[in-house]
């Protein structure tokens, strides 16, 4: 270290710059715009992964009580209208959607993360893959093959006897079938008319169906990270 | 902590079952957390972060904390499956290597501006990748998640003297190698030019050599 800059860096200065204070000290200014830099607002795409983080959450909300505090008996016929909004608007967005790109693209409440590429719509909304709503029959069934599926871990037997997946069940002519079912939907065999989510990991192209390539995180329900305390021990 | 009071409607909202409330959750939080990821368990971040929102999304029915603890919960919950998923893989906490990940973070609809942005932003986290792991994630928690350096020592274990203590050195030491090198922590030129080069050349972090000065 050079003798007459004996302290590159004081402490003050380290913990402005750590509370993400503007600093601009002779020292610390391209530090500061580095740190600004690793601390930029989100880029579209590190969000990639919405539409399959809310799939994740709109399934729990469908197969966990806790989710809807005071709606418990509720949970079954809420998750289920939610779904069939859900599936009311992929119905409208496709009667449009021959000319309705503009419209489709101001759609966004609609992630269809199964279907980011399908030939059958060859116009690319500009709103982008992730958010492009598509023409899925049925997303209901989707989305519950998908919330199914992510918890055929270790319960993977208990998983059907959840009232949620009633429909599903009924749709896929009974509880032997909806592994045969959810694979014809899509949601894991490659190449079915969706050409959707195929399993292998394509970390920028899709939203995966399943957030880890070999392991179902909601099958460990007794998993050690799951109780992070409220508030981390000072 | 008032810096994260945006968030208190929204994590109660998320518990409650709404679900733009957490789609506000995931945009808010998840672009720090990525690059949190990046630095643990490098090109497998996309899938760790995955991970991590998936069990999100099935305990924050149970999560009773503020705004600013959910960032520290989030962080929580991201670390420990970024571990899990380094014992799994029995392998060593790593800095990046491939960029695959990043190459798709200028978005098609990225304005140029963005893109060049999106590329210093890569820089800069392989610049704090270069640090020992402790100073590196004590930054990370603390710039790029925004935790204060209690919630910082939470998510990490340890106690708050020993993170502010951990983030200081490594802000020291990147102080210093800026010094000795300017464009440290720079996309290249060339990269910064055209995005498309962006997958490219970013592989290690590596202070500039003085020919590459602009």
């Amino acid at each position: 270290m050079n003798a007459y800059e004996p302290r590159p860096l004081s402490a003050e200065t380290a913990e402005l710059l750590l509370d993400g204070h503007p600093v601009a000290t002779r020292h610390a200014q391209r530090l500061a715009q580095r740190l600004a830099a690793a601390s930029a607002p989100g880029f579209p795409g590190e969000l990639a992964g919405e539409a399959a983080a809310t799939n994740a959450f709109l399934a729990a909300v469908g197969t966990n009580p806790a989710l809807s505090p005071g709606r418990r008996t509720m949970t079954k016929s809420a998750v289920v209208a939610k779904l069939l909004t859900l599936k009311a608007a992929a119905v409208a967005v496709a009667a449009v959607s021959a000319g309705g790109v503009a419209l489709a693209a101001s759609t966004n409440v609609l992630p269809n993360p199964f279907a980011p590429a399908n030939p059958a719509h060859s116009t690319p909304a500009p709103g982008g893959p992730t958010n492009r709503p598509d023409a899925t029959p049925s997303p209901s069934l989707v989305g519950l093959c998908t919330a199914y599926l992510a918890g055929a871990g270790a319960d993977h037997g208990k998983a059907l006897e959840s009232p949620a997946f009633s429909a599903l069940i009924t749709a896929a002519g009974g509880k032997d079938n909806v592994d045969a079912y959810c694979a014809g939907r899509g949601v894991t065999a490659p190449g079915s008319t969706h050409s959707t989510s195929e399993p292998s990991e394509h970390p920028t192209g899709q939203p995966t169906t399943h957030p880890g390539p070999s392991e179902h995180p909601t099958g460990e329900p007794s998993h050690p990270t799951g109780e992070p305390t409220t508030h981390p021990a000072p | 902590m008032d810096r994260h009071a945006d968030l208190v409607e929204a994590v109660r909202g998320a518990a409650n079952g709404d679900e733009a409330a957490f789609r506000t959750l995931y945009r808010a939080v998840q672009p720090g957390l990525l690059r949190y990821l990046r630095v643990l368990v490098g090109e497998d971040a996309e899938d760790v972060a995955s991970e991590t929102w998936l069990q999100i999304a099935r305990d924050i029915g149970g999560y009773r904390g503020e705004g600013g603890g959910f960032r520290g919960w989030a962080a929580t919950i991201a670390r420990h499956r970024a571990l899990d998923h380094l014992r799994h893989r029995q392998r060593r906490p790593s800095v990046p290597t491939a960029s695959e990940h990043f190459a798709d973070l200028p978005g098609h609809h990225d304005t140029e501006g963005r893109a060049i942005e999106a590329l210093e932003t890569h820089a800069a986290i392989e610049l704090i990748a270069t640090l020992p792991m402790d100073q590196a994630e004590a930054i990370l928690l603390r710039v790029v998640l925004g935790l204060d350096a209690e919630t910082a020592a939470g998510v990490l274990g340890k106690r708050a003297g020993a993170v502010r203590t951990a983030a200081y050195r490594g802000l020291r030491r990147l102080a210093e190698q800026l010094e000795a090198h300017p464009q440290a922590g720079l996309p290249h030129p060339r990269q910064g030019r055209a995005a498309r080069f962006w997958s490219a050349g970013v592989t290690r972090p590596r202070p500039a050599t003085p020919e590459e000065d602009r």
